[in-house]
């Protein structure tokens, strides 16, 4: 979802460079965009794109990792990354991964956004395989990848709303229009506090691993959201 | 600020009832991680399971041969084949199965290359298609709906060494019995393990008798999924780590479940040689260290059930000497007697020769007729 009049972040340009942390943020987009695509998720349009980005960063602590960006603006439509949506376009036209169907769509709060779908281009998966050969990138290549499959598992109806329900999302004392800050300033983490909270609660007292706790959690979405509807 | 603890008592419910029911039915594998195979045969034997209860009343006699076949990028591969893709798994499991089948690390999503409803396809056509794709090394698993066999290709349908067959008749048994412990176990055994050309491999070098350096947990690793196909209400976990050690397998009752029955699996491999990379370099295995190693599995084993409260304890011990004499392991069932332990012996054989040669009853045997701890 592109905003159709977005100037006031600060995107690389033809004439800087990208900064280090940008081709970080890009990286990390490219890599969530293939795992989707293994997910069997793509084309993936925007707003999917976008809460599950959010899953994604919102978990990426339960993964002992860094998230992308530790703060989300609450809107009632779902998530949203403008510097997320910066780098699917320009990956799109760097011919890296592959747009369809622009249309408009009208909020309705009254702001107009372009959504698309997206997909992975061939070059696009040449350029990973380059990219997550560093230690790093690879450690989240791989939690993108369990974080998309994961919400591939979701019913259909569930994947509109997961991101919505949330534990940290939907945190009552954040209201619509504030800030959720998870992972800058503070540690406002409902989602890993839930992930954790499964060690106590399974029977037997049976171990559990980052990915059990990642599964488990997606699924107690998936039955939370069953609960609503 | 730090987090509060998660609230709500509806949330909770929630969040404890997840705990409870799925624990133990989670992915065994990760995404793009190592062990492919054993991801992919476990999604496939986990869908298959819901697919066969949704249809347990169904006429399959005409319903359609399916491939599974692993694939990273269904959309890629769909485009290759011409095929749309659909999203199958995540919807429910009422739509029936037939044709080619291409299946993300997950099942989540699918590209299916015949129609959904396709009534015929044949195994000629599906191979063609296969080809046609130039996936042959991929993992793959055939499902016969009619007389419900699947026949795993780990290694995709270009290794024609790794086809095996197998009857999921008996899946979803409600209860866990030594009966039913058993029909599993020699089910795995025979189907899965007893020659060097079954899914599961064991041989570093078969001709000198070596061995892989993890046969236990190879062993146990294919074994769960086949546990939890069986007995699909029970909580199937591995490596269970308790106060008096790590029981290899153990099958529990879920909380809440109708089910009854509780057991936990020792495996034990017995061998003629040590690992050794260079298979010319492997040293003798002393042969009283199988036979301790057997007495420390009846402890284990007798232990593991005490602290877990289980019904059943049991030793497996995987033959992979030179000679499999299954006296080594009766010759302790005195041992096992005295701790309630069932004792089994499965050979496993370097060769289709060495079995065919092998009298029926080395094949595998139980050491007692019956065992049960109430």
């Amino acid at each position: 979802m592109t905003p159709t009049a977005d100037s006031t972040t600060n995107h690389d340009t033809a004439r800087d460079r990208i900064h280090p942390y940008r081709l970080a943020r890009r990286v990390w987009v490219l890599c969530l965009l293939d795992a989707a695509e293994q997910a069997g998720l793509t084309p993936i349009s925007s707003e999917h794109f976008h809460r599950l980005a959010f899953l994604a960063n919102c978990l990426s602590p339960a993964y002992e990792l860094e998230p992308i960006d530790g703060k989300i603006y609450k809107y009632r439509s779902g998530p949203l990354y403008p510097d997320v949506q910066w780098d699917l376009d320009r990956m799109a036209v760097q011919g890296l991964s592959h747009v369809q169907g622009i249309r408009q769509l009208r909020t309705p709060t009254g702001v107009t956004l372009f959504v698309a779908n997206y997909s992975m281009l061939a070059k696009g998966i040449h350029t990973l395989a380059s990219l997550v050969k560093a230690p790093q990138a690879r450690r989240q290549y791989q939690f993108l990848l369990e974080v998309a499959a994961a919400f591939g598992s979701l019913h259909g109806d569930s994947q509109e709303t997961a991101a919505l329900n949330d534990a940290t999302y939907n945190d009552p004392d954040i209201a619509t229009g504030d800030i959720i800050d998870f992972a800058e300033w503070q540690n406002r983490n409902f989602s890993v506090k839930t992930t954790e909270s499964f060690d106590k609660l399974v029977p037997y007292n049976l171990p559990l691993g980052k990915q059990d706790r990642l599964y488990l959690y997606f699924r107690y979405l998936d039955r939370l959201v069953g609960a609503h509807a | 600020m730090t987090a509060e603890p998660i609230g709500g008592g509806a949330i909770d419910a929630i969040v404890k009832r997840t705990a409870e029911q799925d624990v133990g039915s989670l992915p065994l594998t990760s995404v793009g991680g190592g062990n492919s195979a054993l991801g992919f045969v476990n999604e496939v034997l986990t869908y298959l399971r819901g697919w066969i209860q949704t249809h347990s009343s169904r006429d399959r006699s005409q319903d359609p041969t399916t491939l599974f076949l692993s694939c990273e990028r269904p959309r890629f591969d769909a485009d290759i084949l011409g095929a749309q893709p659909v999203e199958l798994f995540k919807i429910d499991r009422s739509l029936p199965l037939g044709g080619l089948i291409l299946a993300t690390a997950r099942l989540h999503s699918v590209a299916q290359v015949k129609p959904v409803n396709a009534t015929t396809i044949s195994l000629q056509q599906l191979h063609a298609l296969v080809a046609q794709l130039g996936a042959g090394d991929r993992p793959a698993v055939f499902f016969f709906p009619n007389d419900l066999r699947i026949v795993v290709c780990r290694d995709g349908l270009n290794g024609e060494e790794a086809f095996i067959e197998y009857s999921i008749s008996e899946i979803g048994v409600a209860s866990i019995s030594e009966e039913s412990v058993d029909r599993l176990l020699s089910d795995y055994h025979r189907f899965w393990l007893s020659t060097p050309s079954c899914p599961v491999r064991l041989w570093h070098d078969r001709t000198g008798f070596v061995p892989i350096e993890d046969a236990e947990i190879e062993i146990e690793r294919w074994l769960v999924p086949l546990a939890r196909l069986k007995f699909n209400e029970s909580i199937i976990v591995k490596e269970l780590a308790l106060l008096s050690g790590r029981a290899d397998v153990a099958l529990l009752p879920r909380p809440g479940a109708a089910t009854a029955g509780s057991a936990v699996i020792e495996l034990k491999v017995l061998r003629s040689k040590h690992f050794a990379k260079d298979a010319a370099q492997a040293n003798d295995y002393p042969a009283a260290e199988n036979i301790s190693g057997i007495k420390d599995g009846i402890d284990q084993a007798a232990s593991y059930r005490d602290e877990v409260h289980a019904q059943l304890a049991l030793l497996a011990c995987y033959d992979l000497r030179k000679d499999t004499v299954a006296e080594t392991v009766t010759g302790l069932q005195s041992t096992a007697d005295t701790r309630s332990v069932g004792l089994r012996h499965y050979p496993v054989f370097n060769s289709a020769r060495a079995m065919r040669r092998a009298s029926p009853s080395a094949v595998s045997s139980r050491s007692r007729p019956r065992q049960s701890r109430g």
